[in-house]
């Protein structure tokens, strides 16, 4: 039996607002052994691994680090009691040279003097023993994705951590980097490392991984050994439904195709691909679902769509008319509205007033103006009115609208969007993090607006639940890509989604049919 | 012109250039550790007006400048407070800092002396003596530029080389770096932010104090009411221009004290002299708006060529 | 929930008087425990002594109005968060600007007053909204900090408008440098005589009621407070956050030119600007005092104003300098901005309220 290097011993974690994260988990990771930890966004993964780094603490439960009952106060102590972290936003100073990160916070040299060659020589040993092979003096800034990662995995092990964290340490590199990370993580486990491995890639966790712990909503659903690991398995741990819920859905009656996109390819700043000739439509009076796994695309495709982002290649046509040019306000002219997935950064101001947040979009429509003046009255009404449509619960439309709660923030957001005129609606995340009663009250509204008003409605969202009742279509993503479309809700069960999503199944052109 | 004159004229140059370069130094380090040092004509002010009492007082320079230096040290740590645990916004209570430091002195010499000009006649403060090198000032031209200036100016000198020093070869300069280029990363080393921006101000005050007691122990022997006259902003244009490199900054500080010189020559032959006044702010403007243009271009340049790279790799890749 | 919103409320305005109540505090202790004055004086003259003559009083109203004005322009510079400072010198360059077409030009030969005072207000308000493009610009394009460019500015403007004075319209007649008197087209008359309350009071309530029409009835200055507030929602609403934000520093320029023509053209009878006059700075306590709302700004100018005249009052009977009252203001800066000062009695007074509503509420229930 290996050694216990570290065990997690009945984690209850809840937030000031209430959200339980992390109910009575327990994770354990033996001396050589790597161990996936699983599961959807919002599962409470990295709630976990910030507890064990001493970025968040818990209401319940205890740590033990070989075998001894530990206290992480902050990540320094983390480090020091041997529990390393690599982080998905790698934590480097672009301007200094590799050495210098490597070393940082732990300088070699006499008393305040900095020996920069020992510090090359500790960064060139680091990088022997550990077969992670980098130029100290090479300076971060003009290196890799690749060669950034070792470097941060390089300031672990140099601190001499015998518990790695690696959150989606694959997300940001290409097949070969991959690969090769691989070879260096199997390496350190033979060296007798621990290492916790976050990922959404089933084939990367059964190719490397010994062991797989499972969350969902804050539970453990599941532990997995490496002789018992397959796809279908894991799948169902993962997108298992809790509570089945179903709607009462009217037929659709879809019109002409509104919102086109068409070979739309967007790669970021560091290279990599992240949308890869995407092409679908919605048509008037139907909402269109997209599901996948986060980071797969989805997020840009909406970002594109709006206009906060700019696509590398393709055509997004909103009512006829491409807005390739465009900016965001002239996109909105053309009738699209958007309920970002970020409320707070994207979708109002904290600072401000219910009656400021909901007319910020209508600054330039002639209907609540006068000239360089807002048209009090009609914007009053308005907002009146959205306050009695939507439900939203406020003392008065004058007060900050971080005084109200998640639910009557999005309220106030939903209310907005859906009567600014417009006729197409990207719904990003509409219901995450919300009470039940608002979720639901959004549902009805996405159903009334598209079956009565004949909205067009694109709807993303990592909650099954939610695109499965609620989609008339259903398009899967997957690598940046259409993965599936599914034109009979009836047919869809979670576990076939979970196949595609996760990369299991692929559909062929024919068998997805018409995008659109 | 006779080569007398502009020996005269380049000594001039490097006296005028000395309070300039404590100040870039000062800003070169605050700019390192990501903030601009707003208040360096209130760490030069206080500083001024206390070394010279104590100077007076205790007839002694050494304990003149070291109060002068514990004084701006003070208030910079009064600023900190401000900033870091009360969180005023930096720079508003830098700009109120100084006005008040202004407001301050002069109330201080008032209380002490009951004149609000200058304190002449009733301290009798030290002053840093000039030096002669030795060999240097044999050697002609040469010499008469750079021997027989003060000492001072002399200290600023080395102090190019401790800031240098400080920043690119001490742990503490790691930091300071680390922490101006990207907080979170030092962070999650455990370095504090707070802590790392308190000591680079400690020590940019500490040597714009320097600068302080130049004017007011060094070139002159007294305080004057305001003496310091804006040079606090041009230094920090300096380093700013610079992009906080030490040296760059101590040369354009040189830069600025050879278009001074330049302004304080040519009045004697020109009537505008207000137009030349305003000549090395114009000069300063102005280079400060071409290069952050060529600095903006490049760096769209390389975030082109960087990009082009990265998907040409990951294309041969795939 | 309205109750939370009262006690917030009710907070900002603790944080603005104890800041006002313990810099003053402080101030006066100071003067009566370092100088030789007795509390009774400081008392009558810095306390009690812009109310005592209607020429102090004039005096102080002199100040309120300029302030009135900056503070309004520097409402829309840092509302939308930035640091904009070229205000100060523009209040010595715009009327510089004014005075060549004052002095050099026969434009104000035969006009009435009003028009000749349209002129004016109208050249110093279009300087200053061009100046202020100058850090805006800079900044929104160039990435330089329009903190360093507006503060170099100044003293570059002080020194041209100095140059301006003395190579175009000087009276060579007088022992100091000045310009010629206005004449009475090109200044604003004292509405009681002997006194510093002057016409540019007109200007400054114009100014004023339209500030506030701008920050809370336009559509610019929703767009502006939104900006400020969270620029990333402002650009997913859809608005041009860089062209707004450079509207924003356009009108705070404006602002300090309208500020810089009733003080040059109203507090003096000639202009004799031979340093920097901190109206600038002025302005941004100004706002910082009204908390960026121009309609508090009146009152956050009073107080400035009052306390200014007050220092220039005790400077009359006491020789005391009037520069004391500066540090004043750096105590005064520290508690009302600070977001810490009172931050946990507030979240104390917050906290308890929302239990005994939930406990109230459960009460029903």
């Amino acid at each position: 039996m290996a050694k216990e290097l570290l065990k997690m011993e009945g984690i209850t974690k809840i937030y000031g607002n209430g959200f339980m994260a992390n109910k009575d988990i327990t994770f354990t990771v033996n001396e050589g052994e790597i161990h996936a930890l699983l599961g959807e966004n919002g599962a409470g993964k990295t709630t976990l691994m910030k507890i064990l780094f001493g970025l968040e603490n818990c209401q319940q439960g205890k740590i033990y680090l070989n075998g001894q009952e530990a206290h992480i106060e902050n990540p320094l102590d983390a480090i020091a009691k041997g529990v390393g972290m690599v982080h998905q936003h790698f934590m480097l100073v672009p301007n200094l040279s590799v050495a210098e990160n490597v070393v940082l916070g732990i300088e070699p040299g006499p008393g305040q003097i900095f020996d920069k060659k020992t510090a090359v020589r500790m960064t060139e040993e680091a990088s022997e023993k550990f077969q992670l092979k980098v130029d100290p003096n090479a300076l971060v800034r003009d290196i890799s994705v690749g060669l950034k990662q070792k470097v941060e995995l390089l300031k672990a092990l140099i601190r001499g951590v015998k518990v790695l964290i690696l959150d989606e340490p694959t997300a940001v590199l290409t097949p070969q980097e991959v690969r090769e990370l691989f070879v260096q993580l199997k390496t350190l486990r033979e060296n007798g490392y621990g290492i916790i491995f976050i990922s959404h890639k089933l084939d990367e966790v059964m190719e490397l991984c010994d062991s797989a712990t499972i969350l969902r909503h804050g539970r453990v659903t599941g532990f997995v050994k490496k002789e018992e690991m397959n796809e279908i398995v894991l799948s169902k741990l993962i997108v298992g439904r809790d509570v089945v819920s179903t709607m009462e859905k009217k037929e659709s009656t879809a019109g002409d195709t509104v919102l086109k996109v068409r070979n739309v390819t967007y790669v970021d700043d560091i290279g990599k691909k992240l949308v890869d000739d995407v092409s679908f439509g919605v048509r008037a009076g139907e909402i269109v679902g997209i599901a996948g796994v986060e980071g797969n695309g989805q997020n840009e495709i909406s970002e594109i769509i709006t206009g906060l982002l700019h696509m590398t290649k393709g055509t997004v046509s909103i009512n006829g008319k491409e807005t390739t040019g465009l900016n965001i306000s002239q996109i909105r002219k053309l009738g699209l509205a958007h309920i970002s997935e970020d409320r707070m950064t994207y979708g109002c101001a904290q600072d401000m007033s219910i009656y400021d947040n909901l007319s910020s979009i209508y600054l330039d429509n002639p209907k609540f103006t006068k000239g360089v003046f807002v048209n009090q009255k009609a914007l009053n009404q308005y907002v009146k009115d959205c306050i009695e449509e939507f439900e939203i619960a406020c003392d008065s439309e004058k007060s900050p609208i971080r005084m109200l709660s998640g639910g009557n923030i999005q309220k106030v957001i939903v209310a907005r969007e859906f009567t600014s005129g417009a006729n197409i609606i990207i719904a990003n995340q509409p219901t995450r993090g919300i009470d039940v009663g608002t979720a639901s009250l959004i549902h009805r509204l996405l159903q009334k607006y598209t079956r009565e008003k004949g909205f067009a409605v694109l709807l993303i969202s990592s909650d099954l639940n939610e695109v499965m009742n609620l989609s008339d279509r259903l398009l899967i993503m997957r690598d940046g890509k259409i993965a599936a479309q599914f034109t009979d809700m009836k047919k869809v069960n979670d576990e076939l989604m979970g196949e595609y999503m996760l990369g299991i199944k692929k559909m062929t052109e024919e068998e997805r049919g018409d995008l659109h | 012109m006779s080569l007398e004159y502009i020996e005269t004229f380049l000594f001039t140059a490097v006296r005028i250039a000395t309070p300039i370069m404590y100040v870039a130094l000062c800003s070169t380090i605050a700019l390192q550790g990501g903030l601009t040092n707003m208040a360096a004509e209130s760490m030069m002010l206080i500083s001024a007006i206390t070394g010279v009492i104590f100077s007076a007082i205790s007839q002694n320079l050494l304990i003149g400048i070291l109060a002068g230096m514990m004084s701006s040290i003070l208030i910079t740590l009064f600023l900190c407070f401000a900033a870091f645990v009360m969180k005023v916004d930096l720079y508003l209570m830098s700009i109120a800092l100084n006005t008040a430091m202004s407001g301050a002195t002069i109330y201080i010499m008032y209380v002490l002396t009951g004149n609000k000009a200058n304190t002449a006649g009733y301290f009798a403060s030290l002053q840093m003596p000039n030096i002669q090198i030795p060999i240097i000032k044999d050697i002609p031209i040469i010499g008469n530029i750079l021997s027989g200036h003060n000492g001072f100016t002399y200290l600023a000198i080395i102090m190019i080389f401790v800031v240098w020093f400080i920043i690119f070869r001490t742990k503490l300069g790691l930091r300071i770096r680390a922490v101006g280029q990207n907080p979170q990363a030092a962070e999650s080393v455990g370095i504090n932010p707070s802590k790392i921006y308190t000591i680079s101000f400690v020590m940019a005050s500490a040597i714009a104090s320097l600068g302080g007691m130049f004017l007011s122990m060094g070139y002159q022997n007294m305080f004057i009411r305001d003496m310091t006259g804006g040079k606090g902003f041009i230094g920090m244009a300096a380093a700013t221009i610079a992009g906080a490199s030490p040296v760059g900054s101590a040369l354009l500080a040189v830069v600025f004290g050879v278009a001074d010189a330049v302004t304080h020559y040519s009045k004697l032959y020109i009537t505008d002299a207000q137009f030349l006044s305003a000549m090395p702010y114009i000069i300063t403007t102005v280079l400060l708006f071409i290069l952050s243009y060529i600095r903006l271009k490049n760096s769209e340049h390389d975030m082109r060529k960087r990009k082009a790279a990265a998907l040409k790799a990951h294309e041969e890749n795939v | 929930m309205k109750k939370v919103q009262r006690v917030e409320a009710l907070f900002e305005l603790l944080r603005v008087v104890l800041g006002l109540v313990i810099a003053y505090i402080i101030t006066l202790v100071l003067i009566i425990l370092t100088s030789d004055v007795t509390p009774q004086e400081v008392i009558t003259n810095f306390v009690l002594g812009p109310f005592t003559t209607p020429r102090r009083f004039g005096q102080l109203m002199g100040k309120f109005i300029p302030y009135v004005l900056g503070g309004c322009g520097m409402c829309f510079i840092y509302g939308c968060g930035r640091f904009n400072l070229v205000g100060e010198g523009i209040v010595n360059f715009a009327p510089a600007v004014a005075c060549i077409v004052l002095f050099n030009t026969p434009i104000f030969n035969h006009v009435p007053w009003i028009v000749g005072v349209g002129i004016l207000l109208i050249i110093c308000c279009a300087v200053g909204g061009g100046l202020a493009m100058i850090p805006a610009i800079g900044r929104e394009k160039l990435k330089i900090s329009e903190m360093v460019t507006s503060i170099i500015m100044n003293y570059m403007l002080l020194y041209l408008s100095l140059w301006f004075l003395k190579s175009l319209f000087a009276d060579r007649s007088q022992a100091f440098l000045c310009s010629p008197m206005y004449p009475e087209n090109g200044s604003f008359f004292q509405l009681i005589p002997g006194t510093n309350l002057h016409a540019g009071i007109f200007v400054s309530i114009i100014g004023w009621i339209l500030a506030c029409l701008m920050f809370d009835r336009m559509r610019i200055g929703v767009k502006l407070r939104i900006c400020g507030s969270n620029g990333m929602f402002a650009k997913y609403s859809g608005l041009n956050t860089t062209k707004i934000v450079l509207i924003g520093q356009l009108i705070g320029g404006i602002y300090a030119g309208a500020a810089a023509c009733v003080d040059a053209f109203g507090m003096y009878t000639r202009y004799q600007y031979s340093v920097l006059t901190n109206i600038g700075m002025d302005a941004l306590v100004v706002a910082v005092i009204a908390r960026k709302k121009p309609i508090y700004v009146p009152l956050a100018a009073f107080v400035l104003a009052y306390i200014r005249t007050s220092a220039v009052v005790l400077n009359l009977s006491t020789n005391i300098p009037i520069e004391f009252v500066n540090m004043m203001q750096a105590v005064l800066i520290l508690f009302v901005a600070a977001q810490h000062f009172l931050q946990k009695s507030k979240e104390k007074a917050i906290y308890k309220i929302s239990m005994e509503e939930s406990k109230e509420k459960g009460a029903v229930v």
